[in-house]
């Protein structure tokens, strides 16, 4: 069974842009990864990545990674060492372990700016999380697994 | 025989800027470079640069060199020892090997004017994202400085800018 991938559903609210997405997992796979971002995400300006699932996603460290796109065929496929890449490229390992991110209490903010004046802050050990990334018309996320992944949803949003 | 550098290939969608270009190796020479980039490319602005071969360039490393140009007369020459640019220089070794990038592995690049971070600039760190703080310059070119004779195949060079 594969993954479940809900496309991004963006709202406004209060003039904040919106982006909500979910990810389902099975225990068939070790890597899940969402669809592409939508336009509505203006990538020349910062953004909040935040991250919870339902249950820890594995069993072992679980990293998040940030994949850029540069075309609306951008996609992730495959699993595991055969993860490929249409239209764009892995940029970096955004988190190294997001299991303790369980229910939305437990949720993880990323900061994502274009042009920050600190190093990047990407490890369990050193909050708040935050990120250099590209300006890239889209954006993907993966939960690269060491092993196969737990069955639960992943819910990934986005708010400029 | 020559390599085969194809000029760069623009096009722009809504704000998407996209350019292209390839070179075919020929399997005798150690550099492959490409030609000059094109005057769309806006060198105010960051970019993301996406590289990757066909197959295997070599049984060694691979470093990956970033090359900047004055005029338009800007290209690179010759080979290993003899490389040399007209109207240009070599800026920074932007990569410490790129032999891993054999297509669908893409590797990419954040280019960026003013970076105000470190370069990320090895494979061991290629978790922890590329990055480069590029000059502002009318015109680049890359390198494939490879330390033997590069493979004949195909080599992809690919900039994305998001402009107003």
């Amino acid at each position: 069974m594969a993954l479940t991938q809900s496309a991004w559903t963006d709202t406004t609210v209060d003039g904040q842009f919106i982006s909500t997405c979910t990810v389902i997992a099975t225990t068939n796979e070790t890597d899940a990864y969402t669809l592409k971002t939508t336009t509505g995400l203006n990538p020349e300006l910062p953004w909040k990545l935040i991250f919870h699932s339902i249950a820890a996603g594995d069993g072992q460290a679980l990293p998040l990674e940030i994949y850029v796109g540069y075309s609306a065929s951008f996609a992730l496929s495959g699993q595991g060492a055969s993860v490929v890449v249409t239209d764009g490229a892995l940029f970096s390992q955004l988190y190294d372990d997001v299991r303790p991110a369980v229910g939305a209490g437990g949720a993880l903010t990323f900061l994502m700016s274009p042009d920050t004046e600190v190093v990047d802050v990407v490890t369990t050990t050193n909050n708040p999380a935050k990120m250099q990334i590209p300006v890239a018309p889209r954006y993907a996320f993966n939960l690269n697994g060491g092993s196969a992944l737990v069955a639960t949803t992943h819910t990934f949003i986005i708010i400029q | 025989m020559a390599l085969t550098q194809s000029a760069w290939t623009d096009s722009k969608v809504g704000t998407l800027y996209n350019s292209s270009c390839t070179v075919v190796g020929v399997g005798t020479i150690n550099d492959v470079y490409t030609l000059k980039t094109s005057t769309d490319l806006d060198p105010t602005l960051p970019w993301v640069l996406y590289f990757s071969h066909a197959v295997t360039a070599d049984a060694q490393a691979v470093p990956f060199e970033l090359w900047t140009g004055y005029s338009s007369s800007f290209a690179i020459t010759g080979d290993s020892t003899t490389i040399g640019a007209t109207d240009g220089a070599l800026f920074k070794q932007i990569y410490d090997d790129v032999v891993l990038a054999v297509d669908p592995l893409i590797y990419c690049w954040n280019m960026v004017p003013g970076l105000k971070v470190a370069d990320v600039v090895e494979v061991a760190n290629i978790l922890t994202g590329n990055k480069i703080g590029v000059p502002i310059a009318p015109y680049y070119a890359f390198n494939l400085n490879g330390g033997s004779a590069l493979t004949a195949t195909t080599y992809t060079f690919r900039i994305v800018q998001v402009q107003a």
